[in-house]
């Protein structure tokens, strides 16, 4: 096995020889799509990888680059005829190159110094994580539901916090929410391999001081441990990134020396779309547009959830659903995740402007999405790129639609 | 990096057939005048020039082996002209097939032909390794009688528009003639219905025997292949349901719903007449499905894929297999066919030998036996489905015409040898060199065998090659 693989960077080889350069992934690709590259798309960076690996040959910027230019919308793995791992293989990659020093690619780092200074991506200030709480709104200390807001919409879109704690006190539920205790999900560390890493400051010396590590793991746990302590059992999600992350990343982070997690997970689409079927939602008004959804990442090809939006949407009273050609398995990533927004700004925009206009060729006049992180970035395409659409969650239909808001 | 090298699936093991395995530059021109400036340039400066389409041969067709330019032209995609009345197009020529074909269907037409790698593989790449046998082939020929006409640069950068019989040179030659930069190309009003059916055989000469009948019948499969049991096991996780066969004929009709029908029942009548046993059609619609990712398919449980691709009559696979499970049985390693029908009773027969390459006696075994079944391929009449650098060894030994034609094709068209440079004409390896290796490697391995120390590192799902031959 030495034969080949001498490494600096000691990826798994296994999964390096994986991939049968077939580049079928090519197509589809997000990435290759907005840089036309060789080494921006799934096959073309293990291949990249793969000569590096095998050569031997000293990390570059180019390489951190290319590794970090992918928002790991796992289109590549569900068009791949072997399913290699992609993500996982990226996200080991990026993890091996910040423990190198040689990651995060350009500002990324910025996120993992503010989670570790702040608690959260954004750098604000951690007391201030419950501040969207409106007076009209219930919360309570002592139900078994609780509600995970996550730093973006705490901060960034406090309406679609707020929107989904009336939704949920509209169904008689007043969860509890963690405030100024919840941290973040690490959805955006763990994604752009920020797992464990020595962050430092410039002293006023202008030396680079150690001013500790931060662990993804200690996010997780303390997160959990304060759920536990309140007693949920439920977490109601509105962000679909978070709600990837605590199903599918804490309990790999959180079970080896801590047990399973002591909670159930929902999404908020799951939570209606089940409140739906058991006939307990009706809607007060209607909607008489064309609409087409837009499946988030993380929610659709990452949990697989696909259909409940799509029921709910469907229960409109006036709405005309429309489908995009390329949806659920096969949707467009919106250019949001994986540290790819943060990391590629302008390029992630024009991600969204494509999508935006997939959506308007199917004759929609809303796209709706149950992402937070989608629907920031297609609103920064509209403000941005002028494109004529209406951007909505579900949950800003819900409220809108039973007069909550 | 992934640009200019080898994108190859094992393109460590090429590393010799090479002088400079990366390109010094990498072009991608979107247009025909780009890409003549681009061979003028080249051209006055005797630098390599490689082509490269999609850049899927296994064999190396599109590897850089001198440095020089890649010229890959995946930007040239654009559909120019559609002809809904003749029922042809204009499209550039990196073109992808899959997305060329979803986009014409929107328009009601369709691709009459396709290669399997057409997910991924672009027009040209297909044209430049000779389109002989995918998807449409048996009932509408090879790519060569769907092209009317193309406009191509030359290697001095001359722009000419090609019809007729000076295509020809065009078709198989990896591109030393000239770069194609659009296709007239043949188009179908999109099939009615497309259906088919799958057959498992207790015994090869049964299933061959029903391919080489369906292959005479009036109407045509767009699609014919035959399979072994390994094979299918491998690509589909597991055994087919509900049957003891061991050799499984697959084959897709389209048409108008009467036509398939019709095709449909004449072909059932075949297979069974031949002891076939019917399989379930959700199995057979899993393939159908799967028919352009069939191949990568085995890296599911194989790291490596060695594999060669033979183009021969349908008499003639029958021995070959045979030769393959027993070099197989005395090597002690895996191998696994599929056989795709081309048109006039020729057949694409692709061998694998499935290993993983960290297992280097395991691997060179594996190639051991693809290169003895070259040689008795040779003996009782075929040839070679794809040349590329990796096969050049053999053209230059076993097809002295081709060979002889190839060169006068350099001649005429290349005088300065820029044009993908290693391939056809000339090969860094030595044939002598390689056989030796080869024949040194499968001795050993035998004698490994004897010596029950020759490990199999993959899994024999079926006791078929210790059993049956």
């Amino acid at each position: 096995m030495a034969r080949f693989f001498t490494p600096e960077l000691d990826v798994d080889p296994d999964q390096i020889v994986l991939c049968s350069n077939c580049s079928t992934c090519r197509w589809t690709c997000t990435s290759y799509e907005e840089f036309r590259s060789e080494a921006m798309f799934a096959g073309g960076r293990l291949r990249l990888l793969r000569s590096y690996v095998e050569k031997n040959l000293p990390v570059d910027e180019g390489f951190v680059r290319a590794m970090y230019a992918c928002s790991t919308c796992e289109q590549c793995v569900e068009r791949c005829p072997i399913k290699v791992p992609y993500v996982r293989i990226i996200e080991d990659v990026r993890k091996k190159l910040v423990e190198m020093g040689k990651g995060p690619y350009g500002k990324l780092g910025v996120m993992g110094d503010m989670a570790f200074k702040h608690n959260n991506v954004f750098g604000e200030n951690p007391r201030e994580r419950g501040d969207w709480v409106k007076p009209d709104t219930k919360i309570s200390d002592d139900s078994n539901w609780g509600y995970y807001v996550g730093c973006t919409a705490s901060y960034k879109r406090p309406e679609i916090a707020d929107a989904t704690l009336r939704m949920l006190n509209y169904f008689g539920i007043e969860p509890q929410i963690l405030g100024t205790e919840e941290k973040c999900c690490c959805s955006p560390l763990i994604r752009t391999g920020q797992v464990v890493r020595p962050i430092h400051e410039e002293n006023e010396h202008g030396e680079m001081e150690l001013l500790g590590t931060l662990e993804a793991e200690k996010f997780i746990v303390h997160n959990v441990e304060q759920m536990k302590s309140k007693g949920i059992e439920h977490v109601i999600f509105s962000c679909s990134g978070c709600y990837r992350t605590t199903t599918l990343d804490w309990p790999r982070f959180y079970r080896e020396r801590h047990g399973i997690l002591p909670f159930s997970t929902q999404h908020l689409t799951q939570f209606l779309a089940l409140k739906l079927k058991k006939g307990e939602l009706e809607w007060k008004g209607s909607y008489p547009e064309t609409v087409t959804y837009h499946d988030p990442c993380h929610l659709g090809r990452h949990v697989g959830i696909f259909e409940p939006p799509r029921q709910i949407l469907e229960s409109i009273p006036g709405i005309n659903l429309v489908e995009m050609e390329r949806n659920r398995q096969n949707s467009v990533c919106c250019g949001a995740g994986g540290g790819f927004k943060a990391g590629f700004g302008e390029n992630a925009i024009n991600v969204a402007e494509r999508r935006l206009n997939q959506a308007l060729d199917t004759g929609a006049t809303t796209i709706v999405s149950s992402c937070v992180f989608c629907k920031l970035n297609f609103l920064d395409a509209v403000k941005k790129r002028g494109v004529d659409i209406k951007v909505l969650n579900i949950e800003d239909l819900f409220i809108s639609l039973m007069g909550l808001g | 990096m992934s640009a200019s090298g080898d994108t190859t699936g094992i393109p460590y093991y090429h590393y010799r057939w090479k002088k400079k395995w990366l390109a010094d530059y990498v072009a991608w021109p979107e247009s025909t005048e780009q890409v003549s400036s681009i061979m003028k340039f080249a051209s006055d400066r005797k630098i390599p020039v490689v082509p490269r389409g999609g850049g899927t041969c296994y064999y190396g067709s599109a590897s850089p082996t001198r440095g020089g330019i890649v010229l890959d032209t995946k930007r040239m995609d654009k559909l120019i002209e559609v002809n809904k009345e003749e029922e042809w197009i204009n499209v550039e020529a990196g073109a992808v097939w899959e997305i060329l074909d979803t986009e014409l269907r929107k328009q009601g037409l369709s691709l009459p032909v396709a290669p399997q790698s057409g997910v991924a593989s672009t027009l040209a790449g297909w044209l430049a390794i000779g389109g002989k046998a995918g998807i449409g082939t048996p009932k509408f020929g090879s790519m060569v009688d769907n092209v009317v006409g193309m406009e191509v640069v030359r290697p001095d950068g001359t722009i000419d528009i090609v019809t007729g019989d000076d295509m020809m040179p065009f078709f198989g030659t990896s591109g030393i003639t000239g770069v194609v930069t659009s296709i007239k190309l043949k188009v179908i009003p999109t099939p009615e219905s497309t259906e088919g059916l799958m057959f498992a055989f207790q015994e090869l000469e049964r299933a061959i025997d029903a391919l080489s009948r369906l292959s005479k019948t009036k109407t045509q499969p767009i699609y014919l292949r035959l399979t072994d049991l390994e094979y299918e096991w491998r690509i589909q996780g597991g055994l087919p349901p509900k049957t003891t066969g061991l050799f499984f004929v697959a084959a897709t009709y389209s048409g108008t719903t009467d036509e398939v029908a019709e095709s449909i029942k004449t072909s059932r009548g075949l297979f069974e007449i031949a002891g076939g046993e019917e399989i379930q059609q959700a199995y057979y619609e899993k393939n159908w499905e799967d028919r352009n990712i069939v191949e990568m398919k085995l890296k599911l449980e194989v790291p490596t894929l060695s594999m060669q691709n033979f183009w021969i009559p349908l008499p003639h696979i029958e021995p070959l297999v045979r030769k393959m499970y027993r070099i197989a049985k005395d090597y002690r390693i895996n191998s696994c066919f599929y056989l795709v029908l081309g048109g006039s009773s020729m057949a694409r027969l692709c061998v694998f030998a499935p290993s993983d390459h960290r297992h280097w006696m395991h691997f060179m075994s594996g190639k051991a036996m693809l290169h003895r079944l070259v040689k008795m391929m040779y003996r009782q009449g075929g040839e070679l489905y794809t040349i590329g650098l990796q096969n050049t060894v053999y053209i230059k030994k076993y097809q002295p015409n081709d060979f002889k034609r190839f060169k006068a094709l350099r001649k005429k068209w290349d005088r300065k040898g820029i044009m993908n440079p290693d391939k056809l004409t000339h090969c860094i390896m030595s044939y002598t060199r390689m056989n030796l290796m080869f024949t040194m490697n499968g001795n050993f391995r035998r004698l490994q065998a004897v010596l029950r120390r020759a490990k199999n590192i993959l899994q024999i799902p079926v006791a078929y090659q210790e059993g049956h031959f």
